[in-house]
């Protein structure tokens, strides 16, 4: 965790910006795109699940309708007096009526309840518990019942109550052999006195009325119907309808549920109507219900999908805008700490970055501005110290001065005093006319020698020199008065703080792309710690405290600055002793001719 | 200065903390809450079983038949209006009220055919035939369990809604015929001063009562006024019929054959026929209650449900007295309203529970019912101040103690029903007293005998 956390503040600000961006914006994308998902699919289910309850509903009531007719067919025996004394009469009253007047009776009253005009009815049995029952079934007349009639018209299941029981459709024979599918209507005919059971009433009603009204309901594959009876026996069965050896019984009053069928599941919504007391059902698989729901929730996905693409993209250019100009002052700071000031940010806009990039140039351009004012300063007083020194010399007085001095040694004859008048001579205009700085290694070697010459003439037999240069280097450019200190430094260090003879070997060869002089003597070499210190100073270009052991710092830093850290001085002690000061500088044929432009 | 910082920064990281895990918690909330409310529920009412479809929501629908075909109808409607609107029951009463003349054929009807309302009002003279037929519920069990009190019932009423000690029914009133008078046209007869109604005893007190004031009144006012194509004028019969000593019999005690006191009969039948003969009971009044609100009767012979809504006719100046003792004892003809469950072959214990409690509230709500005239059944109630303070109830409220019922027999009413054909052969001149009094007792037997 912590390790995670470390991570994550090390990381870097864009990749931070975007992936907070990416979690922010997805997980609420995603969690919300579920929920209302699965709320469309639900809400769906639910509209559906309710518009098949208003059409099943919709049709137990228009079944009812009908079906009230014939309860109210079923009443007609209480409001005849006649028919209700008829039937309260135990066997022996019967005789206070005759056959004649009772057939009248009945015939009457069944021819009641046949034409109606209402409800399409085939038969009519009035089964007396007293009296003579009377029966009349589809395509013959009616008669007084025998004693099988009772159980041809009364179905098996029917249970006797004084209000009407809906018999389900079954087969009922009639007289003349031929068989008629018919639900009933089977009401128990009780007196109003004494509430005794009188009889039964039976109607039939041809099956079709009411096979019929379903079939009109189905027109599509989701309006799959079945209609059970009491006992859970089904009346009718559409073929679309798909659950298979379920119990159905179970499913009374109303509702809607889900089911699983087969580990399918299916949507039931069913009704128990309150007078048939059958119940219709109606079974749809949720696949089929849902199938625009699910179309449409894919849409969803992929528009979501492509809204958190989107979105991830934005916020990644976003990100982007806004870290790039961090990571550009970032970027330039860096060239600042290496001493470029020549830098400008753009500074467009007017927020927060724009003020900070016009902020960070104010600062760059003062730095830069300042630095150079330093400097400035720093050469304009060299340049005052050397002005003065030049102005202190006065190259003529001194040149007439030595030109005298050696006339008058040649008109004594000294040949020393000539020849080192002549050296200094040509020492000072060398080192003074300074209005070439660019020199070659030609004019350095002449120099030394000149040099080296009165030097001889001062120590005599200690000191002794050879110069070692190829014709072909001798063009070579090269600063001027570099090589006179590096032969000095030798000159010092062998002959006026040792003992003994002092040889001094100059040469000058070529090395990978570079001309290297060297100045070896045989002295007695540096300390190692001393080697070091000196490779040290001349690197940090720092000049020693006190007078002298400039030299070799000033010619370094001289070759440095012209011509790059490549080039300068390397000094090493050589195996056989003695000191090597090699000055290396970039080889060239011959002076670059800027002047002559 | 690092210290600082950190002290700077500690309080608001964990208000951040404290924020996302608040968001994210809401957001597990609604999401959670989406879920939930999305999902569909199975809805499955077994109510619609029985019928009811608007019941799920937990209240049960009540139906409440009554046979008023008085004034009376008003004040029962506005009682159960008040209680659909005061009980916390859940309890929905509708009511339905019915002509009297068809009532009792509708209600075994719908009880046969199993349409019967939950609660009805059964004149107490019908329970002998409904108790024995199984028509109506029997409700000792239910009553315990609601806490009906039955010792605040008047024991006379009561007696007759129960057998072998069972209770089938909530005693509600009880009613008479009474004498309704108009105080004008009685000070005009000078039958009627100081608050006073002046009449001698016995028939000819009665009938010199009539006579004076037939004599006082203008020609268009009658002098007594009862309906006649109804029950009423059985009830004016029986009435003389059981004032007399060993009258009010029809049958032999075990009920099997009739028998009447014939002599009793005779006198009681003779003196009603008397009255229509003199005209002190006009022919042709065609709705006595009518005539009587109009002015046009000095004197009303009807039951004590209509005072409440004679009380509301403007300038009917009317008194109410107890039919007078014309013979061996005070009485008039009565009977009582009780509250009964029609018998479902599938009762729903809920239902017949919140019928019962409807019942028992309208049983302690008499004093209210008592307004449209009747005398209440429960004793507190008719003893209360609020039911006493109302006009005339002090003067005829004693009367309830000489009730006389009709015999309680299963075939009662086929045997009424028989009577008033009877009677208004007679007052049509269709049949003389005597040969009415022939063909009464073999009448009777036929009936009996179905």
């Amino acid at each position: 965790m912590k390790k995670w956390l470390e991570r994550w503040k090390n990381m870097r600000l864009v990749n931070r910006l975007i992936l907070m961006n990416t979690v922010l914006i997805s997980i609420p994308l995603i969690i919300s795109s579920w929920i209302s998902s699965i709320g469309y699919s639900n809400s769906i289910q639910a509209n559906v699940g309710r518009y098949q309850a208003d059409v099943v509903r919709e049709f137990t009531a228009n079944t009812d309708v009908f079906m009230n007719e014939l309860v109210l067919l079923s009443v007609t025996p209480y409001q005849s007096p006649e028919l209700l004394n008829y039937l309260e009469q135990s066997g022996s009253h019967s005789r206070e009526m005759d056959i004649y007047e009772q057939r009248l009776l009945l015939e009457s009253f069944v021819r009641r309840i046949l034409v109606n005009g209402r409800v399409d009815v085939t038969g009519v049995s009035l089964l007396s518990d007293h009296a003579r029952s009377y029966v009349e079934l589809p395509d013959s007349p009616g008669r007084f019942a025998e004693a099988a009639d009772e159980e041809r018209v009364l179905p098996v299941g029917t249970k006797l109550s004084g209000k009407g029981y809906f018999a389900a459709p079954h087969a009922l024979l009639s007289d003349n052999g031929s068989t008629y599918e018919v639900f009933s209507i089977i009401r128990q005919i009780r007196s109003l006195e004494n509430g005794r059971p009188l009889g039964t009433l039976v109607i039939n009603v041809p099956e079709e009325a009411l096979i019929q009204r379903i079939r009109n309901l189905e027109s599509s594959q989701t309006s799959a119907f079945a209609m059970v009876d009491q006992q859970g026996n089904y009346i009718y069965r559409s073929s679309a309808f798909v659950l298979t050896d379920q119990v159905l019984t179970g499913y009374r009053g109303e509702g809607t549920l889900t089911l699983d069928n087969d580990g399918q599941p299916v949507l039931l919504t069913y009704q128990t109507s309150p007078v048939t007391g059958w119940t219709v059902l109606q079974a749809v698989p949720l696949s089929v219900l849902l199938q625009d729901a699910s179309r449409i929730n894919q849409q969803m996905i992929w528009l979501g999908g492509l809204c958190l693409l989107l979105s991830v993209l934005l916020s990644v250019i976003h990100s982007m805008r806004i870290t790039r100009p961090l990571s550009r002052l970032r970027d330039s700071m860096k060239l600042v700490e290496r001493g470029q000031f020549d830098i400008e940010l753009p500074a467009r806009n007017m927020d927060e970055i724009g003020h900070l990039s016009r902020a960070f140039n104010m600062m760059v351009s003062r730095l830069g501005r300042l630095t150079y004012r330093l400097y400035e300063t720093e050469i304009r007083e060299k340049n005052a110290q050397i002005a003065s020194l030049q102005s202190q010399i006065n190259p003529h007085f001194l040149y007439n001065t030595l030109g005298s001095i050696s006339m008058y040694a040649e008109l004594e004859d000294n040949r020393e005093i000539v020849q080192m008048t002549g050296h200094l001579s040509a020492l000072l205009r060398y080192s003074i006319g300074g209005e070439h700085t660019d020199v070659t290694i030609a004019q350095e070697l002449e120099h030394v020698r000149g040099y080296l010459a009165i030097q001889q003439i001062r120590y005599g037999e200690r000191l002794s020199y050879e110069v070692d240069a190829p014709e072909q280097w001798l063009n070579c450019p090269m600063i001027r008065l570099t090589l006179q200190p590096v032969v000095e430094n030798a000159i010092v260090h062998g002959l006026e703080r040792g003992r003994g003879n002092v040889h001094i070997v100059i040469r000058v060869c070529q090395e990978a792309g570079s001309v290297k002089m060297m100045v070896q003597d045989n002295g007695p070499g540096m300390e190692e710690h001393e080697l070091a210190e000196q490779n040290d100073k001349m690197n940090k270009g720092v000049l020693p405290e006190g007078p002298g052991g400039h030299g070799l710092v000033n010619v370094h830093r001289r070759i440095v600055l012209k011509y790059g850290q490549a080039y300068g001085l390397r000094l090493h002690n050589l195996e056989e002793g003695g000191l090597q000061v090699s000055i290396i500088v970039p080889a060239a044929l011959q002076i670059p001719d800027a002047r002559q432009a | 200065m690092r210290q600082q910082w950190k002290n700077y920064k500690n309080p608001g990281r964990k208000l951040w903390v404290l924020a996302v895990a608040v968001v994210v918690l809401l957001l597990l909330a609604y999401s959670m809450y989406a879920l939930e409310s999305n999902r569909r529920q199975d809805t499955v009412s077994q109510l619609a079983l029985k019928g009811n479809v608007g019941e799920a929501n937990d209240t049960i629908q009540i139906h409440f038949w009554t046979p008023f075909s008085g004034g009376d109808i008003s004040f029962m409607q506005e009682l159960v209006r008040q209680y659909n609107e005061q009980n916390t029951d859940h309890i929905q009463v509708t009511m339905k009220n019915n002509k009297l003349d068809d009532y009792y054929t509708k209600l075994s009807t719908a009880i046969v055919t199993e349409e019967a309302p939950d609660v009805a009002v059964v004149h107490a003279s019908m329970y002998a035939q409904y108790i024995p037929a199984q028509f109506i519920t029997d409700i000792s069990t239910v009553s315990t369990q609601s806490g009906v009190q039955w010792n605040r019932f008047n024991p006379a009423i009561l007696k007759r809604t129960v057998t072998d000690g069972r209770h089938y029914g909530l005693p509600l009133d009880t009613h008479f015929s009474v004498l309704y008078y108009n105080k004008k046209w009685l000070e005009q007869a000078g039958v009627y001063k100081d608050g006073q109604v002046i009449i001698k005893p016995g028939e000819e007190g009665f009938m010199e009562f009539l006579q004076t004031i037939q004599r006082k009144v203008p020609a268009d006012v009658a002098p007594l006024a009862v309906p006649n194509v109804r029950i009423d004028s059985l009830w004016l019969w029986w009435s003389l019929y059981a004032q007399m000593e060993g009258g009010g019999m029809l049958y032999t005690p075990d009920g099997s054959r009739a028998l009447l006191n014939m002599p009793a009969a005779r006198q009681s039948l003779e003196q009603v026929a008397s009255l229509y003969d003199q005209q002190l009971i006009p022919p042709d009044i065609n709705n006595a209650t009518i005539q009587f609100a109009q002015g046009k009767a000095a004197l009303l012979f009807l039951g004590v449900w209509s005072i409440g809504s004679f009380e509301q006719v403007e300038g009917l100046d009317f008194g109410v007295m107890p039919f007078p003792q014309i013979y061996d004892k005070p009485g008039s003809w009565g009977d009582a309203h009780t509250l009964a469950f029609p018998v479902h072959s599938d009762q729903d214990p809920r239902r017949l529970a919140a019928a019962v409690k409807f019942a028992e509230w309208l049983a302690n709500h008499g004093a209210v019912w008592g307004k449209a005239g009747h005398v209440p059944a429960v004793r507190d109630q008719a003893a209360s101040e609020s039911y006493l303070s109302l006009p005339y109830r002090r003067e005829y409220a004693g009367a309830a103690d000489d009730v006389e019922y009709f015999p309680e027999h299963p075939k009662q009413s086929e045997v009424n029903d028989a009577l008033v054909n009877e009677l208004e052969k007679l007052w049509y001149g269709k049949q003389t007293v005597d040969q009415m009094l022939d063909r009464l007792e073999p009448l009777i037997n036929g009936i009996l005998k179905e």
